[in-house]
């Protein structure tokens, strides 16, 4: 629907000049009961009121026209079916003249005189709004909350890309700059706003500078009177006061009301002005931001003479007045920091700090001048409490784009309003509940470029799409209760884990509000004054639902128990054999039972028949095989398992009645592929892996095409089941280089905390680094017997993976088997025979004298192979010089050692790295 | 291909400066501490290398002197601070200190060493601008970069400020060579050392006003540094999508590059007829792309359309320095539109606009040549009288708004 208005609004043939032709009359046009019914053409008063067709061209306002005319309810309920029918209402693209209903006929649009393509979008069209509310104009179902003419909902098109609006201090008047496409002039428009639509009361095209002097950046309506103005009662000498900055021009300040004319320029600034703001309490301060470094301060009041200059030393984005303190200005620069000046002390600025990354697009005060809002390229909406001294953000908000404007709700202490960078939609925000935005809006068709609230319930807000639009926010539709609460996800285990949400009911956002959690020290502050801070939280139930899909169980069994290794293939099968008995796995077991059979090269038929007797307990000889699947009542396998054990069968009768030796002189690729093909249907891509790899070395195995998918997905469940050694061995034992070098390429090493399971992020040592948890304040890679983190040579124990200081390692374990966190695993059970033999030659010495140490012990050269880990002289240790005997025994006992260790390394439970 | 190189002449200040005038030339320090980055960064942003290559970097001995750019690379373990180091000499003419921190390493050394290298070049000559670049920050979550950046801003400017110095004035870029970021990091230091640039930012304003251009970029071709843009917030991903714009057409012409074609002066009009030709045929290439994607978004499925004589955007540069211009223009699938085109040997104007404004094409050709008349006259009166440089520029900038640069009446 969008996008056809869109198409629409761009007709040529759309007289630029005809949002001229707006009414007249803004007062008497209301309240006035928009007429139903009426066939197109029939305008009420004028034609740029609002218009619609009805969706199929020739059924011209056939639902609608049913109505009862001429009363304001069935208005509305004429508007209820509409929209609860969905496809009944819509604007249609076809260009059948729809009727025109404006309630007061205020002009929005070109009209365009009832030609080809009557529509122009909606102003306050109802669908539309609802639409606006879940970013979709197309959900039927939704709930019309508003009657068919809505207040302060429309658009007025002012013929040119609109950059900036502001309001004058009644919200009466609108000051609007922009650029006409066409021409590339600027112009400044002063329009009447009312709560029914918008007239233009001044341009000032004509009256401004021919070039682009008065520019189209920012506008700022001065805080003087700017009433009655444009009913032409205004007082001479009171004219109000606008400011305007260009791309490139000085700063204009206009006089509008008697005189529309320039009253004054600014050029001091060197390079272009990003911002102006006038001081809401002293009505002639004028802050401007500029490119050149340099924050301005202006007295309108004082002639020509040069503003106040505070030099930010960084280009200055935006700047703002604290709306409670006089003298208490931020601004935002283009290095994203922002800095807090006081106006009494021009010369150093105050609080700096870094804010944003990239520049600060936008800056709002939140009423109470405690809070402040920001928005940077960086994508983030940022809440600061300027009292606080951490320079900590209270709130974040994650956004789709910049943002362009931002502004505080009047009233909603929560609520922000935002419009983004190339971005149609206007997005309000709680910040609360800072994922989902509360309210999207989306009332014009290009980028918004400058919001501004006229009061708590209504958002004025300019776009390129050359209008200005009111849209009334209060009532609009929260756009999280649209959201589907509703989510499944299943792990390996087959555990199927979901969420419900209750149904939000109409003011569920208050209710589902809860105190932050959060650590107690961060003394948050709530935006509304309140003393505890609030974030919400959906209303969802979840559970987790055991399905029985997958035997993860016997999937994990095998996976361990399964022999991989080629060799003997008659073996391996027979142990596969086994282990897929023990995991249940019957069918898996007889398919190994017959590979087996397939690769005998000397089939003994007692062994033959006594495995299938195994495995089969009511089988008979010749269709063990067969009979064997009924255990599995699946067709398939049947018919399976009859194709695969065919060729097998004269095997076994020739077994039975020769009693020969069976030659493997047939081929079975056919068979083996069925089976293949057949496990792969099945998904079993554990047996197809294993059977290949068991096969590998078979030189008559089929092709398969399959194969590396096969490996693929047999490695990626086993990750899923953190079987990482098995997936490994796996991808080792491939001979598809591409499965072989999986593990070398890319290769990531992801550390994590061994308690609490938290990432540990490369970043900066500069809080713990690499050294602690940041989480649980744990030391990582701790060595268990001085608890001090290990730098360097880490050693550890796979089994308990307990870590040590080599050295440490070395002490302690040339002393005990048992690890040092005293968890009982026999980490070095060498020692347990190294103890052994110590203490018979213990008894045995006390026998005999003591034999001198030997000095050509190597300790020196064993230092030298430090992964070789190895008891180390111990003479040092105080329990051992508390032990009855001299030192001497226990250095002998190493010595007597070290044969044996140095033969045992290479089955040391530790790994060094 | 050469034109990794700028031969003897700079991009900005023009080729044919008088020796004296090189000598006063702004100078670019790159300081840090060893292994911080230093030159990776160099080699990157002037001297095309790819980011893997500089892994094999040996570490800086002597400090490289980098004449054409003028960037000194320092090797990190030097210490300037040594007395038998003319610090006088040094810091005197230099332009912009960079000082490198590896963020990924310990930073406290680093920012002492910053501090002190601050504090000695600032007794020296205090017209330096200070600028820190928190370099390897593509090993960093978002979180974590907010974080360095805060910490290793607060720290450095409390010292400073405890050492009486708070007017020095640092600037901090996050920085990676793996990403765009270092280069724009980059333009905005060499901008800060163009004493032209507010006449060059008002010109490109002008030139985005009157044309409907929504951001216009004006590039050193080999660099990819961006000397000068209009004053509308920079996005990165519009300032990346033109700086690999010079990299596709860098590319395509050292393919299609008529390398002669500077040879043959071509006037003005013969280009308009060039580029009527070129953009016919770049219209077929559109449709055929709308068909087949549905006009999908995306800017990496651009259409690449012509670069008639981008061959003067190579390694030849200037054989008659007539009116030889390359010019390209690509129209993406989301509606936008990039238009490049030569200004002067080293530089390239590349605007964004909307496709309906571009429709206009007659209209932004000609305020581009307005424009390219306009920066010559710059440079001209840099060289006529440097010292009433900026006055005059503004004039002519009046000048230029009340002739040439406003739209069709």
């Amino acid at each position: 629907m969008n996008r056809d208005m869109l198409k629409l609004r761009k007709d040529p043939t759309i007289p630029p000049s005809a949002a001229a032709t707006v009414n007249t009359s803004t007062t008497n046009a209301f309240p006035v009961s928009p007429r139903l019914g009426g066939t197109g053409g029939d305008g009420r008063g004028n034609r740029s009121g609002r218009q619609r067709t009805s969706p199929k061209g020739s059924g011209a306002g056939s639902n609608v026209a049913s109505v009862p005319a001429s009363s304001n309810a069935s208005v509305s309920s004429a508007q209820h079916t509409a929209t609860n029918g969905g496809p009944t209402v819509g604007y249609n693209t076809l260009g059948s003249p729809g009727y025109i209903s404006g309630p007061n006929g205020l002009g929005i649009g070109a009209a365009s005189g009832g030609g080809s393509s009557p529509l122009v979008a909606g102003n306050g069209s109802h669908s539309q709004q609802d639409g606006s509310g879940a970013n979709d104009g197309q959900s039927p179902l939704q709930p019309s909350i508003s009657p068919i003419s809505t207040p302060n909902t429309y658009k007025f098109d002012t013929n040119g890309a609109l950059w900036a609006l502001s309001a004058s201090p009644d919200y009466s008047s609108v000051a609007v700059v922009g650029r006409d496409g066409n021409e590339y002039i600027d112009f400044l428009k002063i329009l009447n706003v009312t709560e029914w639509g918008a007239e233009e009361a001044i341009n000032l095209k004509a009256v401004g500078v021919r070039n682009n002097f008065a520019g189209s950046m920012d506008v700022k309506w001065g805080p003087t009177t700017g009433r009655d103005i444009m009913n032409g009662r205004h007082n001479e000498g009171r004219d109000a006061k606008i400011a305007t900055i260009g791309t490139n021009g000085p700063i204009v300040i206009w006089d509008i009301g008697t005189h529309n004319k320039i009253g004054r320029t600014i050029k001091e600034h060197t390079r272009s002005v990003n911002r102006i703001c006038f001081s809401p309490q002293e009505p002639n301060l004028l802050l401007s931001a500029s490119s050149d470094s340099t924050i301005r301060l202006w007295d309108l009041r004082a002639g020509n003479k040069p503003g106040t200059v505070m030099d930010a030393k960084e280009v200055v984005r935006e700047v703002q007045f604290n709306p409670t303190s006089m003298n208490d200005i931020v601004a935002g620069y283009e290095s994203g920091n922002i800095q807090r000046w006081d106006l009494r002390n021009p010369l150093t600025g105050e609080k700096k700090f870094m804010a944003h990354i990239g520049f600060v697009t936008s800056l709002d005060y939140h009423p109470s001048g405690r809070f402040l809002a920001s928005g940077g390229r960086d994508k983030t909406i940022k809440v600061w409490d300027m009292e606080d001294e951490k320079r900590r953000e209270i709130h974040t908000i994650p956004t789709i784009q910049y943002t362009s404007k931002i502004q505080w709700r009047p009233n909603r202490p929560y609520q922000l309003a935002a419009s983004f960078k190339d971005e149609s939609t206007v997005q309000v925000f709680d910040v609360r509940r800072p994922y989902v935005p509360l309210h999207i809006l989306s009332q014009h068709d290009k980028d918004v470029t400058s919001i501004l609230w006229k009061d708590s319930d209504v958002l004025w807000t300019v776009s390129k799409d050359k209008t200005f639009a009111s849209t009334l926010v209060k009532g609009k539709t929260i756009s999280a209760d649209l959201l589907p609460g509703g989510k499944a996800a299943m792990n390996c285990y087959g555990q199927l884990a979901f969420t419900v949400s209750t149904k939000a009911g109409p003011d569920s956002f208050e209710r589902d509000l809860v105190p932050k959690p959060g650590r107690p020290i961060a003394k948050a502050v709530a935006l509304d004054g309140s003393s505890e801070p609030m974030v919400y939280r959906t209303r969802q139930t979840g559970g987790v639902f055991d399905c029985e899909l997958f035997n993860h169980e016997a999937f994990i069994y095998c996976a361990q128990n399964y022999s991989m290794e080629g060799g003997n293939i008659r073996e391996v099968c027979e142990h596969n054999s086994n282990v897929a008995w023990q995991a249940n796995k019957y069918r898996d077991s007889q398919a190994w039972t017959a590979l087996k059979l397939f690769f005998s090269e000397m089939a003994d038929p007692a062994i033959v028949l006594s495995q299938v007797d195994a495995v089969a307990s009511e089988a008979t000889t010749t269709t063990a095989t067969k009979e064997e699947e009924q255990q599995d009542d699946d067709d398939d396998i049947d018919t399976l398992e009859t194709r695969a054990t065919k060729p097998v069968v004269p095997s076994l009768f020739a077994i039975k009645v020769s009693d020969a030796p069976v030659k493997r002189n047939w081929s079975h690729d056919d068979t083996i592929r069925n089976m293949l093909e057949f496990y792969a249907e099945q998904g079993e891509v554990q047996m197809c892996v294993t059977i290949l790899l068991v096969l590998a070395d078979e030189e008559d195995l089929p092709e398969f095409k399959l194969s590396e998918q096969w490996f693929g997905s047999y490695i990626d469940l086993l990750s899923r089941f953190k079987l990482w050694s098995i997936a490994t061995a796996v991808s080792q034992a491939c001979k598809d280089v591409r499965i072989h070098t999986m593990n070398q390429d890319s290769t990531t090493i992801h550390t994590s905390c061994s308690s609490c399971m938290k990432p540990i992020l490369t970043r900066a040592p500069s809080s713990s680094g690499f050294w602690a948890c940041d989480r649980c304040r744990k030391v990582l890679s701790s060595c268990s017997v001085c608890h001090k983190t290990v730098r360097g040579i880490f050693t550890w124990c796979t089994q308990c993976s307990h870590g040590f200081h080599l050295q440490h390692a070395q002490e302690w374990f040339s002393q005990s088997a048992e690890c040092p966190t005293g968890c009982g695993h026999q980490c070095f059970p060498e020692m347990l025979k190294i103890q052994r033999e110590q203490e018979e030659q213990m008894s045995l010495r006390q026998e005999t004298p003591d034999n001198e140490h030997d000095p050509s012990h190597p300790h020196a050269s064993l230092q030298h192979h430090s992964h070789h880990l190895r008891p180390r002289s111990v003479h040092s240790h105080p329990q051992q010089e508390l032990a009855s005997n001299p030192g001497h025994s226990t250095l002998r006992a190493a010595d007597s050692s070290d044969a044996k260790a140095s033969s045992s390394l290479s089955y040391l439970p530790y790994n060094v790295v | 291909m050469s034109y990794s190189d700028y031969g003897d002449n700079d991009p900005i200040y023009g080729d044919d400066l008088a020796d004296e005038d090189r000598e006063s030339r702004p100078r670019l320090m790159l300081m840090g501490l060893r292994r911080s980055g230093k030159s990776s960064i160099q080699r990157v942003v002037f001297h095309k290398m790819t980011p893997t290559e500089t892994l094999f970097l040996e570490s800086t001995s002597k400090i490289n002197k980098d004449n054409i750019q003028y960037v000194w690379d320092f090797p990190g373990q030097m210490d300037f601070f040594d007395p038998t180091f003319d610090t006088t000499a040094i810091f005197g003419e230099v332009g912009a200190l960079v000082f490198v921190i590896d963020s990924q390493d310990d930073y406290m050394e680093a920012l002492a060493r910053l501090h002190s290298t601050v504090v000695a070049a600032y007794r020296v000559n205090p017209n330096i601008t200070f600028e820190v670049f928190i370099h390897k920050v593509d090993g960093l979550s978002e979180d974590y970069k907010i974080d360095t950046q805060r910490d290793i801003q607060q720290t450095t400017t409390d010292e400073l400020a405890d050492a009486g110095l708070e007017n020095v004035q640092l600037a901090f870029y996050l920085t990676s060579i793996y990403d765009h970021s270092i280069f724009e990091a980059f333009s905005k230091v060499i901008q800060k050392l163009i004493p032209q640039l507010p006449t060059l930012e008002n010109l490109l304003n002008i030139l985005c006003a009157n044309s409907g251009i929504e951001k216009a970029f004006l590039f050193d071709v080999i660099s990819k540094i961006y000397i000068a843009t209009d004053s509308s917030p920079v996005d990165s991903q519009s300032y990346e999508i033109c700086s690999d714009m010079i990299d596709v057409i860098i590319d395509i012409s050292s393919i299609y590059g008529r390398a002669a074609i500077g040879a043959k002066s071509q006037g003005y009009l013969d280009d308009q007829q060039d580029q009527s030709d070129d953009w016919t045929h770049q219209q077929d290439g559109h449709d055929d792309y709308e068909d087949s994607n549905g006009g999908g978004h995306g800017h990496s499925q651009a259409v690449v359309s012509n670069s008639s004589r981008a061959g003067s955007l190579n390694n030849q540069p200037a054989q008659s320095g007539g009116n030889h211009e390359a010019f390209s223009v690509i129209k993406m699938g989301n509606g936008t539109v990039l238009y490049l085109r030569e200004v002067n040997k080293y530089l390239a104007l590349i605007c964004l606009l909307r496709a309906e404004t571009f429709e206009k094409q007659g209209l932004i050709d000609y305020n581009v040549h307005c424009f390219k008349e306009a920066m010559d006259q710059v440079f001209e009166l840099k060289r006529a009288e440097r010292t009433r440089r900026e006055m005059e520029a503004n004039q002519l900038l009046e000048q230029q708004q009340h002739n040439g640069l406003y739209g069709h009446g």
